[in-house]
Parts: structure tokens; C-alpha cells; sequence
């Protein structure tokens, strides 16, 4: 699924200095894993959730994404595999203001074609438990609700990846766990889920961690993971 | 660059329903587009409107009239001798000018002097002009009470006069003079009409202040003069007015037997230096105007390159959402562009509107004819939309090349 092979990312600071963000990192995520990548802030996390999400593109190295190396791409063609291939959840959910909850889950389909299908955007807003929810403006909705509105989102276009960036680090502690348990069911229905956090308790429902230390890949770790367990 | 077209479709439908929902910042877009072209359209149009008075003045004065006056027109032996009653203007003078100008449609002579009124215990003095039929033909000037005297009069030289607006009503008030009895210069006049109020004339004379009898009557029942004060002639092509004032000039030099390094004792004269003048002046200002309101465009287009600007940062986070889910660096800036280009040509339209009611209400309060120039307000309409969509393309350009990192990042 998930192909990185020595990348590397180098920032050039205002003065021309280079800051090397990524060193020579190279890992595989196969078809249907739940992993979650942690490291501290500044250890090159962020960089690395960027380059996996085809927002920016590695200095050197490789990244094949479902078959296809990406690290190449221009714009637009970044632009459409990220339409079509990630589904990104956000920590503060990102969702569109003065917009209902059905809107912003179509909002994919939009981009990738311009035929919404509104039928299928109401079947997956009741997917994650929001039926009664999608002509609400998102302002009306509690943090919970508005996380899982984000997580229909980017189900929209049936991405093979999700890119979940802290997806609990606004919730209170109920809400975050209803959302870890509809990410843990959509892994167990197949789905290749990527999860970036440095909360412990978070990480834990993975079945492999990896940490980021200095812009390289510092630990791969295989764990028990509440997903595979409660399966 | 490549397009999807449905997309497109889709997002301008969604803008659609942005704007409702942030209808402050659309209002404002709108009422910015609507203010500069209103501003533009109503500001010409009361140029326009001063230029249509001044033509009007013109007309009233009398187009293509040459006017001789008799008159000493150079200092002579040391003294300025204006003032000097210059009697050698007379009948045969102008006969001849009749018999030999050509190109010419109608003619009056003139004699004026200030003259004592009396109606009943009112009295005043008033300048009394002589004329002949003519010369309220020539001034396109009409009555509004009564009638002018014609021929007739003239022939029998009538004791009739027509009252200056002014003086009508300070000699009779509010009630209506016809037929009334007035005294000039102790000699019993009937009133028979009273003149269209003019107004300040542009050679700065009131005609509303003045008397109009017959000029006959004037010159052997009230002056005992047979010279005349003026003549006027109206020419019949404006192109002619010089090479004619020339060959009048010659004809009255040869009459009054005026040697060759004598100065006249006339003085032709055309009102078209005066024209001219006044033509300039308004032209100038509808100049300026013009540009006033070329500014006023310029500075709506800014309003709505400002709030267009605001937009695009406040909407800095949802730009990088939309790039994450897929749009396409053109996909954004399309969104932008249509949204502020939708806005700014509505306000325009709605501009268009507004500025005439503008100079519909601009005319009445200023006491301007009341002018619409269709041309004008579509050169405004034009340039508003240009410069809209220069100023709407702008932030969409850099909402487009925002970084997807970055914006996502803005808080």
C-alpha cells in the first residue's frame, strides 16, 4: 500500500542554510494495517504525514502509493490522488463553515468528478452514526459529531488510505473514543489507516507503531492493538 | 489548462449559496461595485446636465447672430470716447445691409435707453428697448401671458409693450398685467404680454428687467432718434459668421465714408468668443468629472479587492481543507474569482440603476436639466466590470497559490 523508500526532506531555511526534516527513511505499510507514526514535535512527523498525504514531495527518495510512485507528481497530479486515494481526518476537523454536514461530505465527490451522489453521502453520514445529522450546519454539532461528519468525509470517494492527524486532540475523552471505535470498525472492514499522535492511550489501538526521532525512523514496533484484539 | 467543467458547475452552484450565508461580506461587495459605478454615472450626468443649461443659454442668446453696435471703438485724440452717443447707425444703413448681405434669415434694429415706468402708484426705471417683431423670434424667447406685437404695431408705431418677467411683477405683483395700463416716461402704454422669465443671460445682461415696445414707437414717440442703438442679424450658416461680420464692416465703412486709417464708429460683434468661452468652461469641468468618476471607479474596485483580500485570508484554513480533499490549484481560484466577480457585476448592474436615480435627483435639486447619457453609463458598466474582475481575479489568484501545508497550518 504504502511504499517509502530513503526519503529524505530538506527545508531551506531564510539564509539559504539547509535544515534536513527527513533522513534517508524507508518503511512499508501493506494493505489494511492500522499504524500509528508518534514522535515529539520537531522530530519530523509532521514532515512525514505530509509527504504520505501528497501535500509535498520528498527532497529524494522514492514514495509508491497503492502502486504508483507519486514523488514525481506535479501539482495537479497530486491534487487527484489525493482526491482519490487519501482520506485525510483532521484535528480540528476542518469542516467547511456556514455548511451542512452533507455538504461537506460531498465535498470530495465534487472535486472528483462534479456528480455528487447525495444518496451515497447520507448512507455513510449513517455510517458513522449521523443520520439525523446531515442538513445540520456544522456550528450545530458537538465536537464528537463534528469529527465523525469529517471522518464521512473523507470516506466519501472510498479512498484505500486514511490519514487521521490527531484526530482525538480536540475531543473530551468520550468523544475520542467513539472515534477511535469507528476508526478501529472501518480497519476491520479492510481499510489501510494511518494515524499520527503522540497520546499513548491513542496509539494503542494500533497493531504496529512507528516513531520518528530526528527525521529517522527510530523504532517499528508490531504491538497487540485493541483493533486486532477486538477482532 | 485542463478543466473539469462539472466541477465548476458544482462549486458555482455551491458560491451561489456562500453568499447567502455570508451575506455581510456580500452586501458590502455589492454595495461597493453599486456605489463606484453610481458615483461615476451620476457625477457625468450632472456635468452633462450643466453643459445641456449652458446650451440652452446659448440658444436663448441666439445662435449665429452677428450684432453691430454703434459705438466708438477706439480712443481718439488721446480720449476714450465710449460712451459718445454715436448717431450714425440709421435706416438707410440698414436697408443697404439687407439689400446686400446674403445668407441671412431674420433682422432686428435696437434703440434702448432708461426709461421712468409708472403703474398706478409703482414707479420704477427700466431700461425700454425698441425692437422689431423679429428679435423675439431670433432670442427663441416667448410669452407667457398675452402675445407679442407684430407688424402691425410696428407700422402704426403702437404704444404696446411686453414686460421683462422682473418687471411685472414689481410693477403689478402677482396679478396678471395684460391689458393694463403703463406709463413711459409719462406717454400711456397698453401692456399686451409679459415675457418667459430667462434668468441671467451668459453676456451677464437680464433681460427679465427690461421693456419691449415697438421700435418705431421707441425711436418718434419716446427717444425723437432716428439713429439706431444696435442691429442683429441672424446668419443662416454658423460657418459664415466671420467672412459676413467682414463684409458688413466694409459696407458700413464705405457708408460712413470712413477713411482708411480711421477707426469705425461700429463694432461688429458674434456671441461665438462668448460660446466658445462657456463651452470650454463646461467642457473642463465634464473633463474633471469624468476623471472624478474614473476615480471613483478605481477606488470601488479597490473596496472590493480589499474585501475579496479579507475573504481569502479568513478562509485561509478552508483553502488548504479543499486542497487536501482534491481541488486542484484552478478549482480554488475559480471558487474565488466567480464568487467576487458574481458579486462585483451584480453591484454593477445594480449601479447602473442607482446612478440614475441619482441624477434624477441630482438635476431636480441642482435646477439642471435632467441628461442620462446611455454611452457614458455603458463605457462605467464596462469599466467597472474589467476592473472587477482584475480586482476579484487578484486574491483568487493568490488563494490558488496558497501552500496546502501552510493554509491547513493558519490558524
Amino acid at each position: 500500500m504504502i511504499e517509502v523508500s530513503h526519503i529524505s526532506r530538506t527545508y531551506t531555511r531564510g539564509d539559504g542554510t539547509p535544515v534536513p526534516a527527513l533522513r534517508d527513511l524507508s518503511f512499508t505499510i501493506a494493505r489494511g494495517e492500522f499504524v500509528t507514526i508518534r514522535g515529539a514535535s520537531g522530530s519530523g512527523k509532521s514532515s512525514l504525514l505530509n509527504i504520505l498525504g501528497c501535500l509535498d514531495t520528498p527532497t529524494s527518495g522514492s514514495y509508491r502509493l497503492d502502486g504508483e510512485d507519486v514523488s514525481g507528481q506535479d501539482d495537479r497530479a497530486r491534487s487527484h490522488i489525493r482526491n482519490r486515494k487519501i482520506g485525510f481526518v483532521f484535528q480540528s476537523f476542518n469542516l467547511l463553515p456556514r455548511t451542512t454536514a452533507a455538504e461537506n461530505v460531498e465535498l470530495p465527490a465534487v472535486y472528483a468528478s462534479g456528480e455528487v451522489d447525495r444518496g451515497r453521502a447520507l448512507s455513510i453520514l449513517a455510517r458513522v452514526g449521523l443520520a439525523d445529522r446531515a442538513d445540520h450546519y456544522v456550528t450545530e454539532l458537538s465536537g464528537g459529531e463534528q469529527q465523525r461528519v469529517a471522518i464521512a468525509r473523507a470516506l466519501m470517494n472510498d479512498p484505500p488510505l486514511l490519514l487521521a492527524d490527531e484526530p482525538t486532540g480536540n475531543l473530551d475523552s468520550t468523544a475520542g473514543e467513539s472515534v477511535m471505535r469507528l476508526l478501529t470498525e472501518l480497519h476491520r472492514e479492510g481499510r489501510t489507516i494511518v494515524l499520527v499522535t503522540h497520546d499513548e492511550a491513542v496509539a494503542a489501538y494500533a497493531r504496529r507503531a512507528l516513531l520518528i526521532r530526528d527525521g529517522v525512523l527510530a523504532e517499528d514496533r508490531q504491538q497487540g492493538g485493541m483493533a486486532g484484539g477486538a477482532a | 489548462m485542463q478543466v473539469d467543467w462539472s466541477t465548476w458547475r458544482h462549486l458555482a452552484r455551491s458560491c451561489l449559496r456562500q453568499i447567502w450565508r455570508f451575506r455581510l461580506r456580500s452586501f458590502l461587495v455589492v454595495f461597493c461595485a453599486a456605489l463606484g459605478v453610481a458615483g461615476a454615472i451620476a457625477s457625468v450626468n450632472y456635468a452633462s446636465g450643466g453643459r445641456a443649461q449652458v446650451l440652452e443659454k446659448i440658444h436663448r442668446l441666439g445662435t449665429n447672430v452677428l450684432v453691430i453696435n454703434a459705438e466708438q471703438s477706439r480712443a481718439e485724440g488721446g480720449r476714450a470716447r465710449t460712451g459718445a452717443i454715436v448717431t450714425t447707425l440709421v435706416e438707410p444703413d440698414y436697408l443697404a445691409l439687407q439689400r446686400e448681405l446674403e445668407g441671412w434669415s431674420r433682422s432686428s434694429a435696437l434703440v434702448a435707453a432708461p426709461l421712468r415706468l409708472k403703474a398706478g402708484y409703482n414707479s420704477r426705471v427700466s431700461p425700454v428697448v425698441g425692437v422689431e417683431p423679429a428679435f423675439f423670434a431670433i432670442k427663441s424667447w416667448s410669452v407667457t401671458a398675452g402675445d407679442v406685437f407684430g407688424n402691425e404695431e410696428l407700422r402704426r408705431s403702437a404704444r404696446v409693450a411686453l414686460l421683462g418677467e422682473r418687471v411685472a411683477r414689481d410693477l403689478y405683483g402677482e396679478e396678471s398685467p395684460v391689458g393694463e395700463r403703463l406709463f413711459i416716461n409719462r406717454v400711456p402704454f397698453e401692456v399686451i404680454g409679459v415675457l418667459a422669465e430667462r434668468g441671467q443671460g451668459l453676456d451677464a445682461t437680464n433681460e427679465d428687467q427690461q421693456v419691449y415696445v415697438p421700435l418705431t414707437t421707441a425711436m418718434r414717440r419716446l427717444l425723437d432718434v432716428d439713429h439706431y442703438g444696435s442691429i442683429l442679424f441672424e446668419i443662416t450658416d454658423g460657418g459664415r459668421l466671420e467672412a459676413t461680420a467682414a463684409e458688413m464692416r466694409a459696407l458700413l465703412r464705405v457708408r460712413h465714408r470712413i477713411s482708411e486709417f480711421r477707426p469705425d464708429d461700429f463694432k461688429v460683434a458674434s456671441q461665438q468668443g462668448l460660446i466658445e468661452t462657456q463651452l470650454a468652461a463646461t467642457d473642463r469641468l465634464g473633463f474633471l468629472v469624468r476623471w472624478i468618476g474614473f476615480s471613483g471607479l478605481v477606488v470601488a474596485g479597490l473596496g472590493v479587492l480589499a474585501i475579496a483580500w479579507i475573504a481569502v485570508r479568513d478562509r485561509t484554513t478552508e483553502i488548504g481543507t479543499r486542497r487536501a480533499l482534491g481541488a486542484t490549484a484552478p478549482d480554488v481560484f475559480f471558487q474565488f474569482a466567480f464568487e467576487a466577480a458574481v458579486l462585483a457585476s451584480f453591484g454593477a448592474v445594480l449601479g447602473l440603476g442607482l446612478g440614475w436615480a441619482a441624477s434624477r435627483f441630482t438635476a431636480q435639486l441642482a435646477a439642471l436639466p435632467f441628461v442620462f447619457e446611455r454611452a457614458n453609463a455603458m463605457i462605467a458598466l464596462t469599466m467597472a466590470l474589467l476592473l472587477n474582475l482584475v480586482f476579484a481575479s487578484w486574491p483568487a489568484l493568490r488563494a490558488a497559490r496558497l501552500d496546502p501545508i501552510r493554509a491547513l497550518k493558519h490558524e
